[in-house]
Order: structure tokens, then C-alpha cells, then sequence
């Protein structure tokens, strides 16, 4: 991730405060209700989104600190976009779980108030953040389109020997 | 210049005032937020030719996005006194109409729930939008004080939501398993789509397929000739594949067994290779059985309509079975379609007296707990077969496969079938992996896709519903290298085969039977064979380069699923 050392300092000792702001932040993307359950079931299965959202801000931030390429970061992030693609969320609303880090970040060093370091801080994370940013943008895209030919290719199997029949589809044993 | 916003007010906006940057939802309380229908979050109205067919109430052509629902006047007392009927008629409504008490231990039970984050989708709530319309219009408190007795009016707003939320519960039941009252949501969403029925706002995807199936036996509406060619090229599949050549009996009179099937098994991948399977396990034993081309569907569509649909349908196949002069119904891997056998038969059509209690011919078992309905599951049928040392099967035959097991709604929790697939599964493969505990059994979750939602316009919403299942998929396929989910129910089989590449890229859906049939072993059969039932290619198999002698005996039968029972 290049030069980053202020950043990584920044992160290293606010990590869990960091984690903290930023969960919170994504939670309330949901109705209070359902951010509450989400927060309290720690299960992986009884629990998915929260659990992936847990997961997701744990290898960001863990990832950050271990020098990670940004793909690895965008990686992280993937599952939790895969999800939002699903739930509802416009694309900006969508990838603004990026945008959060930042904005946690910027609360951090302003509750810091160490004045100076800060901007050095938000200059080196920024390029990380745009690149982050593209990456969830381009997989919500990829989800939207994979939906489209999920229902296409379930179409084609629910009518397969009918399609078969009239010559529509590939027959797997002469074709 | 553009004014940016300090720290402080950031954070504040952050984290207290509703952001659509965020995707914030307003924060009023549930009953007031009303509902949007926007593409991808509704199945679409049902067509008024079908509905006319039927003769179902209100035909009109609309959609639910539509402000106006073309109602009849006064729908809104036609509601209130289909309420009042059902609440009389049906103890168990009234029942659950009174008595949840909001401990909430349902609440997060819900995979449309947990898959979308919606509140109205715990069903706590989803009970409580019909809930809410019982005590404001029927309980006295509710009735005066309104809302802060948790009373409503039915209003046009109501009758949307319940469009809404009433087509995504999928009927599970898994709520129920931890409602220390038992109370069943999946019951309550049944009334719910009876009473929305009264005054036709109903989806097509539920009401083509009943009305095909009333008109030529099957949800598709194929003909007798289009359901027999479509059998009869699945047996010279088998036969190129296998070399065992099956002639399938059609509307035999007086043969022992009528089969019946969802019809998806007889035109959907992967339902195919699962008729596939059947086929091959009949021959086999060889079985004295029939299929029939009018009751040519396991499928039910009517019990996600109303219980007099639910039964006509039923009835169908009991009458099929009446005129051909059966001994008992073999019924093959049906999700609700053994749900409705299970528990509304014997009250709706039962009992099948003109029925024998079903003996199978090979073992002699007799299957007392099929005493009223005259129906066997499959799985049980086989299960006895391997127990009792009837089949000859190589499982080492599907060693391509690692499966996991998925057990569908309608035959897990609705009628307790649990054992007996793991049984057959675990005799016909020699990899297996189960999912984690709180996803399976009991407890196991939906594909999200059930009582007729699996239709394609719909497919946002079903990958939601089915995001706690495929994440449990996803997890064994991780962790233990799982490359097939395997269930016993054509719904779960067609939706599941979509939600795995959605979430789990890779993972492949099969039935059980498909399974079986790839492990047995026939006199004078192929083998090695080039290919397995799917037509793929994963046996060591090399072309004969001239008239193939080579038509040896399988060599592993002896290591066949017979020992440990
Ligand atoms: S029956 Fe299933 S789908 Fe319906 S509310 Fe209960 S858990 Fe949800
Ligand atoms: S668990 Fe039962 S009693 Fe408790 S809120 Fe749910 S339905 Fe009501």
C-alpha cells in the first residue's frame, strides 16, 4: 500500500475504537430493530449478515495493518456487498460501507485532536479508500447482472426437456 | 465553495440523523411505514383467465405496483367476514390470534428475517399485521382505543402489506420450532392468503400452476403425450448411459403401486436425473407399479391458495388410484406435496379406505404410519429396501461427489422425515458431511423459494430468503470440500440450484435418487461407464476401440451399502 506509516500508526493504536465506530456505522444502515438483533447474536449461522459484517471490519482493519494489497481489502469486503446487492440498497448506498471507514477515521483523529498528523492520516488513506470504493461499485454491478442471468439459466433448466424436445437447448449427450 | 462538514457534524449526521447515503430507513415505528413495491420484490398478479378458470373472485388484469387494485366494493367486510369464518371454522387461528405473548424468541428465526433485515419479516410481526386487524376490528379494546390496544382497521394500506409480507413467508415453520406456545406463522400466512383470495389479490405463479394441474394434471399444463415422450427419452438416456433398457408403465390398471411425482422430475434439470434414479431403482426390484397421466403431479399448489383448492387437488390423486385399482401410492421427493399427504389428507380427503395398508413387495414391510394416507415416501421405501439387503449398490460410483444433506421444510419439520434420507444417502456415497447443527434437522432453513415463490421476477427477494441456507452451504463446501447439496423435494432442487450460484459458486444441487441410481448395479449393465446419470464424465473410462466385449460385471457390489444396518 506504499507509504503509509502515518496511517498505520493511526490504525494501530485506535484499531479497536476504529472497528467499533465503523460497525456501528454500518448497523445503522438497518432499522433499529434489526441492527439490534444483528448486534447481539454472535453466531455465524443463526446470524449471517451480522457475522459478516463482524468479519468483514476485522480483516479490513487487520488487513490495513498487515501492509495487505488493496485487493485483499476489496476482497474483505466482497461478502457484505454480495448481501447489500440483495437487500435493497442502491449501488451508492451500497458501497458507503467504504465510505464509513473514512468517516470513522475522521472522527477518530478529530476526537484525537492532534493536530497536524491528521491530514497526512486522511491523505494516505484516501487513495485506498477511491480504489476500495471502485472495487464495490464494479462486484454490486457483477451481482446485479449475475441475477439477471440466475433467472435466465433457471428458466432454461425448469423447461430443459421440453427446450431438449424442440431443438432449444444444447442436448449434453450429442451436443 | 462547498461547505464541508466539520468532524462533529459528521459523526452526528453519521450516526443520529437518517442518511439515504447510508441507505437509512425512516424511523417511524413498523405500522406506519407502508409499503413499496419495487421490481424484483413481488411475484406478479395472477392473469384473469386463470383466475376466471377457477372461478376465483375479482379477474381483472393488474399488478401490485398498481395505486389502484380494481377491489370490488366493500372488499373490505368481505375480509372481515372471511376473518371471522376462518377464526371459527379453524381453532388453531384463533388460537394464535390470542395467545403469542412478545417474548420474541421468534424473532430472529426467520430466514427472510435474517436474509433482508426487514423488521415486518420477523414473525412476530408478520402475525401481527393480521394480529393488529383482529383486535381492531373484532376485540372490543382494540376496537375504542385504537392503536395503543395494537388494534388497526383494514385498509387498502393493510391488504398491501399483507400482499407483501404474506408472499414472503415460505411456510417453513421454523419459527414455530421456538415458540414456547407453538405458535405456527405458517398457519397464519395461510389464512392470510385464503383471505386475500376472497377478493383476488393473488400472485400468478401459485394460480396458473393450479389451474394447470386442475385442467391437465401437471403444473406446466402438458398433455398426456408431452408427459410420456418426456419419460420415455429420459429411458433412452438411461439406456445409452447405462445400457439397462426400462420400459415405464403408464396408467396400468390393476398394477400394485401407482407413482406419483412433482411433475419436475419429469421435464426440470436437475429434477430429471432424480426420475432418472427412480426409474432404475423400480426395474431393479422390479417393481409392479404404474405412473398415471392425470394425476401426472406430486405438487400442490393449492395449499398456497386456500384449503378447498388444496383439496381438490389432493383428491385427484386418490381418484387416480381409485380407478386404476391399486394396492397403495408410492409418492416420490415432494416437498409440500407430503406436507398436505402429512397432515391435511386424512382430515380433507382421508382416509383412503379403498386403499390396502401399504406392504412393500420386496421386504415385506409393512408401513403401518402410512395407515390412513395409503402414501409412502420414497426414502422410506428405500431405506427398508438397503436395510433389508434388497439392493445392489456401489457407492464408490459416486466418489465425485462430496455431499452434504438439506433437509427441505415440508418433509423435515412437517412430517419428521430425517433418518431415512441420511440413511439411503450415506449407503449410495461414501462422502458425506453434514451442515452445522443449527441449520439442519429441526432446525434446518428454507431455500427461501417455497410455497410457490420460486418464480423468477421474484429472484431478489429468494436470494435473500435463501442467504442463512446457502451460507451453511458455503461453509462445509470451506471447510470439508463439499460439491453437492442434496435434498428430497423439486422446489428445493430447482431454487436451490439458483441460490448456490448466487452464493456459493461451484456447489451443485441434486436429488437423492439421482444418487441411487448412479450406485446400482445391474446384470449385464455397462460399466465402467463413460458417463454418470448427469451425462458428465467422471469415471475412468476409455472409448473400446472395436465391438466393445467388455461388458464385465461391476466388480465392487460386495462393498455396496448392505453391511452396517
Ligand atoms: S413460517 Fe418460516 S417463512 Fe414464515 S415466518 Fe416462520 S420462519 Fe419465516
Ligand atoms: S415466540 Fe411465540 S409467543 Fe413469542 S413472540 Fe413469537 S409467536 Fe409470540
Amino acid at each position: 500500500m506504499g507509504d503509509s506509516q502515518k496511517l498505520l500508526g493511526f490504525m494501530g493504536q485506535n484499531a479497536s475504537a476504529l472497528k467499533k465506530l465503523w460497525y456501528e456505522s454500518v448497523l445503522a444502515t438497518y432499522p433499529p430493530e434489526t441492527a439490534q438483533l444483528l448486534r447481539s447474536k454472535k453466531d455465524q449461522f443463526s446470524n449471517p449478515v451480522g457475522y459478516t459484517l463482524k468479519t468483514m471490519i476485522e480483516e479490513v482493519v487487520e488487513g490495513f495493518l498487515a501492509e495487505a494489497e488493496v485487493q485483499e481489502l476489496a476482497a474483505a469486503f466482497h461478502p457484505l456487498i454480495r448481501i447489500k446487492a440483495v437487500q435493497g440498497f442502491s449501488p451508492a448506498e451500497a458501497v458507503s460501507s467504504v465510505l464509513k471507514l473514512k468517516h470513522a477515521v475522521r472522527e477518530l483523529l478529530a476526537a484525537k485532536a492532534s493536530s497536524g498528523s491528521g491530514s497526512d492520516v486522511l491523505e494516505e488513506l484516501d487513495p485506498v479508500i477511491d480504489e476500495l470504493m471502485c472495487s464495490c461499485f464494479n462486484l454490486y454491478v457483477d451481482c446485479r447482472q449475475k441475477l439477471s442471468e440466475i433467472k435466465e439459466e433457471e428458466l432454461k433448466r425448469n423447461f430443459y426437456m421440453l427446450l431438449k424436445k424442440a431443438d432449444l437447448v444444447e442436448d449434453k449427450n450429442t451436443g | 465553495m462547498v461547505k464541508t462538514p466539520k468532524p462533529k457534524e459528521l459523526t452526528e449526521n453519521l450516526l443520529e440523523k437518517p442518511n439515504l447515503l447510508r441507505g437509512d430507513q425512516p424511523k417511524q415505528s413498523w405500522m406506519e411505514t407502508p409499503v413499496e413495491f419495487k421490481p424484483g420484490t413481488y411475484c406478479h398478479a395472477a392473469k384473469p383467465k386463470v383466475l376466471e378458470g377457477l372461478g376465483f373472485p375479482n379477474p381483472r388484469e393488474w399488478q401490485p405496483g398498481d395505486d389502484d387494485w380494481q377491489l370490488p366494493d366493500g372488499w373490505e367486510e368481505t375480509i372481515l367476514k372471511g376473518f371471522q369464518e376462518r377464526l371459527k371454522k379453524f381453532r388453531s387461528f384463533k388460537l394464535y390470534m390470542d395467545i403469542c405473548v412478545r417474548c420474541g424468541a421468534c424473532a430472529d428465526k426467520c430466514h427472510f428475517f435474517l436474509g433482508s433485515g426487514d423488521p415486518k419479516n420477523m414473525p412476530v410481526l408478520r402475525a401481527e399485521l393480521v394480529r393488529s386487524i383482529y383486535r381492531g376490528e373484532f376485540k372490543t379494546a382494540g376496537k375504542i382505543l385504537g392503536s395503543i390496544a395494537g388494534g388497526r382497521k383494514m385498509t387498502i394500506g393493510v391488504l398491501k402489506e399483507w400482499f407483501m409480507y404474506f408472499h414472503q413467508c415460505t411456510q417453513c415453520r421454523r419459527c414455530s420450532v421456538f415458540c414456547p406456545y407453538g405458535i405456527d406463522t405458517a398457519e397464519i400466512t395461510m389464512m392470510a392468503r385464503e383471505m386475500m383470495s376472497l377478493v383476488g389479490a393473488n400472485i400468478n405463479w401459485i394460480m396458473e400452476p393450479v389451474s394447470n394441474c386442475n385442467r391437465t394434471g401437471n403444473h406446466l399444463g402438458l398433455q398426456p403425450h408431452a408427459f410420456v415422450s418426456s419419460i420415455r427419452s429420459l429411458c433412452e438416456d438411461i439406456e445409452e448411459i447405462t445400457g439397462v433398457s426400462i420400459d415405464v408403465p403408464f396408467n396400468k390398471k390393476g398394477a400394485e403401486i401407482l407413482f406419483i411425482t412433482p411433475s419436475a422430475d419429469a421435464f426440470a434439470m436437475p429434477g430429471i436425473y432424480t426420475m432418472m434414479g427412480y426409474l432404475l431403482l423400480f426395474k431393479h426390484i422390479g417393481l409392479d407399479y404404474t405412473m398415471s397421466t392425470y394425476a401426472s403431479e406430486g405438487g400442490n399448489f393449492g395449499s398456497f391458495t386456500n384449503n378447498e383448492t388444496m383439496k381438490m387437488l389432493n383428491a385427484k390423486m386418490y381418484a387416480e388410484a381409485k380407478r386404476l385399482g391399486v394396492k397403495w401410492i408410492l409418492g416420490g421427493e415432494c416437498g409440500h406435496m407430503w406436507r398436505v399427504v402429512h397432515q391435511y389428507m386424512d382430515t380433507m380427503n382421508g382416509p383412503a379406505d379403498f386403499l390396502e395398508l401399504p406392504k412393500s413387495p420386496i421386504t415385506g414391510t409393512v408401513f403401518s404410519n402410512a395407515a390412513s394416507t395409503k402414501m409412502v415416501h420414497i426414502a422410506e421405501f428405500t431405506a427398508d429396501l438397503i436395510k433389508h439387503g434388497k439392493l445392489k449398490l456401489d457407492p464408490s460410483r459416486n466418489d465425485h461427489w462430496h455431499t452434504t444433506w438439506h433437509d427441505s421444510c415440508n418433509t423435515a419439520r412437517g412430517m419428521g422425515l430425517l433418518e431415512e434420507p441420511r440413511y439411503v444417502l450415506q449407503n449410495v456415497v461414501n462422502k458425506f458431511h453434514e451442515m452445522p447443527e443449527n441449520t439442519i434437522r429441526e432446525q434446518t432453513f428454507c431455500c427461501g423459494s417455497g410455497t410457490g415463490l420460486n418464480t423468477d421476477e421474484f429472484m431478489e427477494v429468494r436470494m435473500k430468503g435463501g442467504l442463512p441456507r446457502a451460507n451453511a452451504v458455503k461453509y462445509v463446501m470451506e471447510k470439508h470440500d463439499v460439491n453437492l447439496l442434496s435434498c428430497v423435494c423439486a422446489i428445493d432442487r430447482a431454487t436451490l440450484s439458483s441460490l448456490v450460484q448466487y452464493w456459493v459458486p461451484g456447489m451443485e444441487v441434486s436429488g437423492l435418487h439421482e444418487l441411487v441410481g448412479n450406485a446400482l448395479v445391474f446384470e449385464g449393465e455397462k460399466w465402467p461407464r463413460a458417463m454418470d446419470l448427469r451425462e458428465d464424465e467422471p469415471y475412468d473410462y476409455e472409448e473400446p476401440e472395436e465391438e466393445p466385449e467388455a461388458e464385465a460385471p461391476a466388480e465392487a457390489t460386495e462393498e455396496g451399502g448392505e453391511g452396517d444396518v
